[in-house]
């Protein structure tokens, strides 16, 4: 009965948008046939952009949809394993299986279709599948997450619910679209907010059985064991991605470089020593889900204790879901790195142990180019500049203190501080450079200098009334030349 | 401005100074101090030497020296290089010590971005250094353990490393007034409910200004016995500095009680520089809001 309700609120949202430009004209002829000119122009100015803002919004954003070409498609033959599976979870589900497989670099799976009229109307299905997933959880694991997608469209027993989650997925979309925008959109917004409000007031109740009852196809399907761990798994690998491509890819592919290896060094990742408190930490305390506002998810807990409850045995062993993809899962390297890139060779390919060097070391190259530039090329002249008394001809004057109003000697000493991290930066670099010391970093990301301790002489060296004397005998007790090579 | 309701309040008719006579910096009082800063900014040190001495013993009065010194040497320390060169005494180092704190400040200001935060530590490490020296040249003076407590409150020192430097302080000057300010403000970076307690022990005055520290998380502050007990105390007292007059009118607004407000105010006459307008963007309009504001309000009660 509440799916009716939804259904007919659904197609509401019409009538109301229609209403209100109904209303909108006849405001404007009122005006026009009694006769008065400034508030026909002004009601036809106002009255028309948000006449079109609401078109916008029913048209442009409803008619649209959140799927769209992301991450490799994978077509059945390069992936049949993968295509198989997928269409034995959506026979077994009971709903047709998508039209196309995408698999995306996102800890994350999703069913997707390209809906008209506000998701009242289905066509092209696309299912995306995380390549992080296929890379930590087993078959069965991704069996369960899997068929949870599906089975939000699969339901028979309420079968307008599939329209009830599109559209509500198409009035998110719509709110949200609108809201970004000009006024007038959002003065659209606003209305239909209220609307949207009194649509997930009836339909609360309704995702959360949907969550749950996918939750149960996909358990009778996979078994409770792999439904409990997948759901208790999935912030896990979804905290260790995030800090594998924030942390580690996306900085060495800014800074120009491409691994050699990307879902294998992500396996290492996983593996390593310092992770494994952080990571257990997230299993036993997993994140509270950033609950959209609209977000009907139920809580993890009562997830995995209505899984449980249910107590499907296994079927078969199981393995890797890795082991699915054909050439060794080469396709999830693909889906942060295209062939392109490679053919074009903008990017160069290093291994990660180079790479933790090369990244710290570049991130000291930056740090210490200005110094370089304004000091004559190389420690070696920052230092004679620095002995000739030149060190105010070092300090930027682009930045200025936190504070509205500083004062000369405050603007000075923040400028100091400044200089000290690019000479600390630049020494670091030149001790590097001539093997004397290197950069270690681990995964957290936690970068350790190997080399000596130079903190107190290049407090020296850039004191105002401080000598280069001790770091130039440090450095010579190290056989450094203080030309670097760069 | 049309619509502006206080422009009907005209402080003047409550025998207030008029708007345009509040201000929110004045010169120095004290003629020697005044003329020792003028000195200082021309870039010599003996009168500051000369104002310095004379403080030895006096611990709040030498605070008060030390700070206004020390102001001069965070806007510029040429005068305080000369004065080490020449006569490397107790006296600079305690204002040396003083007026790092106040640079590091300034770099800090209201901002919280990495570089400025950085900067901040870095200059407060370079402070604590400096005040240890003045410790090792003068271990009686309280003072640089007071500028200790400004470093603990900036750096967030463990509260077990507080407490040595807070030891040292009051076995020195067990009443030292800038150090209990600066005490307070350690405290609100590490628990609201230990701060009051260590307000409530050392008086009326500390107590506002916790309660200022701590109304943006808790406006209901302003209406506990604790500030209404620091009020009545406040109000009892023979003499009070601007500062506790200051935030006599924020307790005493927040009460209702706008014309004991007024009184507060017809004693500060024009002088907006004290706390607690000076934490505020705008301090002398601030000031002028809320005296204009009290004049209204009382009005309407009559």
């Amino acid at each position: 009965m509440r799916a009716v309700v939804a259904v007919a609120l659904l197609v509401g949202v019409y009538v109301l948008g229609l209403a209100l430009i109904a209303g909108i004209v006849l405001v404007n002829v009122l005006f026009l046939v009694h006769d008065r000119p400034i508030g026909f122009v002004w009601s036809v100015v106002i009255g028309g952009t948000l006449a079109f803002a609401l078109l916008t919004g029913l048209f442009t954003i409803a008619g649209a949809s959140d799927d769209e070409e992301r991450g490799e498609p994978v077509g059945e033959q390069d992936e049949p394993e993968l295509w198989a599976l997928v269409r034995r979870l959506a026979d077994e589900v009971g709903t047709r299986p998508p039209d196309r497989l995408f698999v995306v670099a996102e800890a994350n799976a999703a069913v997707s279709q390209r809906t008209r009229l506000l998701g009242l109307v289905a066509t092209t299905r696309r299912m995306y599948v995380g390549a992080p997933l296929l890379a930590c959880l087993t078959e069965r694991q991704l069996s369960f997450v899997l068929a949870h997608e599906l089975g939000h469209y699969g339901n028979h027993d309420t079968r307008l619910a599939g329209v009830v989650a599109a559209g509500r997925v198409a009035l998110v979309r719509m709110l949200t679209g609108l809201n970004n925008r000009s006024w007038y959109h959002v003065v659209v917004a606003v209305m239909f907010a209220y609307y949207a409000k009194l649509y997930f007031a009836v339909t609360a109740s309704l995702s959360r059985q949907q969550e749950l009852a996918a939750d149960a196809t996909a358990t009778r399907i996979a078994g409770s064991e792999a439904a409990v761990s997948a759901l208790r798994e999935l912030p896990v690998v979804e905290a260790a991605w995030t800090l594998f491509h924030d942390r580690h890819f996306r900085p060495a592919w800014e800074a120009g470089f491409l691994p050699t290896t990307i879902f294998a060094a992500f396996a290492g990742l996983r593996g390593s020593p310092e992770l494994g408190a952080y990571l257990d930490e997230v299993r036993q305390n997993p994140p509270e889900r950033v609950l959209g506002r609209y977000d009907s998810h139920p809580p993890l807990p009562d997830r995995i204790a209505a899984v449980t409850a249910m107590a499907v045995p296994s079927r078969g062993p199981d393995r890797p879901a890795g082991a699915l993809l054909a050439n060794n899962g080469a396709v999830m390297d693909r889906t942060l790195v295209s062939p392109l890139v490679e053919q074009l060779g903008v990017k160069q390919r290093v291994d990660w142990a180079t790479l933790s060097h090369t990244a710290a070391r570049a991130t000291r190259v930056d740090r210490s180019r200005r110094l370089a530039r304004v000091g004559g090329g190389s420690l070696g002249t920052v230092l004679d500049l620095l002995d000739e008394g030149r060190l105010s001809s070092l300090l930027r004057t682009d930045v200025r203190p936190g504070s509205g109003t500083p004062g000369p000697r405050a603007r000075r000493e923040f400028a100091r501080g400044l200089l000290i991290g690019e000479l600390t930066a630049l020494v670091e670099l030149t001790l590097a450079d001539q093997r004397h010391a290197r950069w270690e970093s681990d995964w957290l990301g936690r970068t350790t200098f190997h080399g000596p301790d130079l903190t107190t002489e290049i407090d020296q060296a850039t004191d105002d009334r401080g000598s280069t004397g001790g770091l130039r005998a440090a450095l010579a007790g190290l056989r450094v030349d203080q030309v670097p090579t760069r | 401005m049309a619509l502006d309701p206080t422009r009907h309040a005209d402080p003047e008719r409550w025998g207030l100074v008029p708007d345009a006579y509040v201000r929110d910096v004045f010169p120095e009082e004290d003629p020697v101090l005044a003329r020792a800063v003028t000195a200082a900014s021309r870039g010599q040190w003996r009168q500051a030497a000369d104002a310095m001495k004379p403080t030895w013993g006096d611990w709040d009065d030498r605070a008060r020296v030390t700070l206004a010194l020390a102001r001069e040497g965070a806007r510029t320390d040429e005068w305080l290089n000369t004065w080490r060169d020449e006569q490397p005494d107790r006296d600079l180092a305690a204002v040396d010590a003083a007026a790092w704190v106040l640079v590091a400040k300034e770099i800090l200001g209201e901002s919280d971005e990495e570089d400025h935060v950085d900067g901040f530590h870095r200059v407060l490490r370079r402070a604590e250094r400096a005040a240890r020296h003045a410790i090792h040249l003068a271990p009686q003076d309280p003072t640089p353990w007071w500028t200790l407590v400004e470093v603990a409150g900036g750096l967030s020192f463990d509260q077990a490393r507080f407490a040595e430097i807070w030891h040292e302080l009051v076995s020195r000057a067990p009443r030292h007034r800038a150090a209990h300010e600066a005490a307070l403000e350690y405290w609100a970076g590490q628990s609201s409910d230990v701060m009051l307690d260590f307000a409530a022990n050392a008086g009326p005055s500390l107590v506002l200004r916790a309660a200022f520290l701590l109304e943006d998380e808790d406006p209901l502050i302003w209406r506990t016995e604790l500030v209404a007990d620091a009020v009545d105390q406040l109000l009892a007292a023979d003499e009070l500095s601007n500062d506790d007059r200051g935030h006599l009118v924020l307790a005493l607004y927040d009460h209702n009680r706008f014309a004991e407000v007024i009184e507060q105010f017809r004693a500060l006459g024009g002088r907006a520089d004290g706390a607690p307008w000076s934490r505020f963007e705008d301090p002398k309009g601030t000031f002028l809001e809320y005296r204009a504001n009290s004049c209204r309000k009382a009005a309407l009660k009559i």
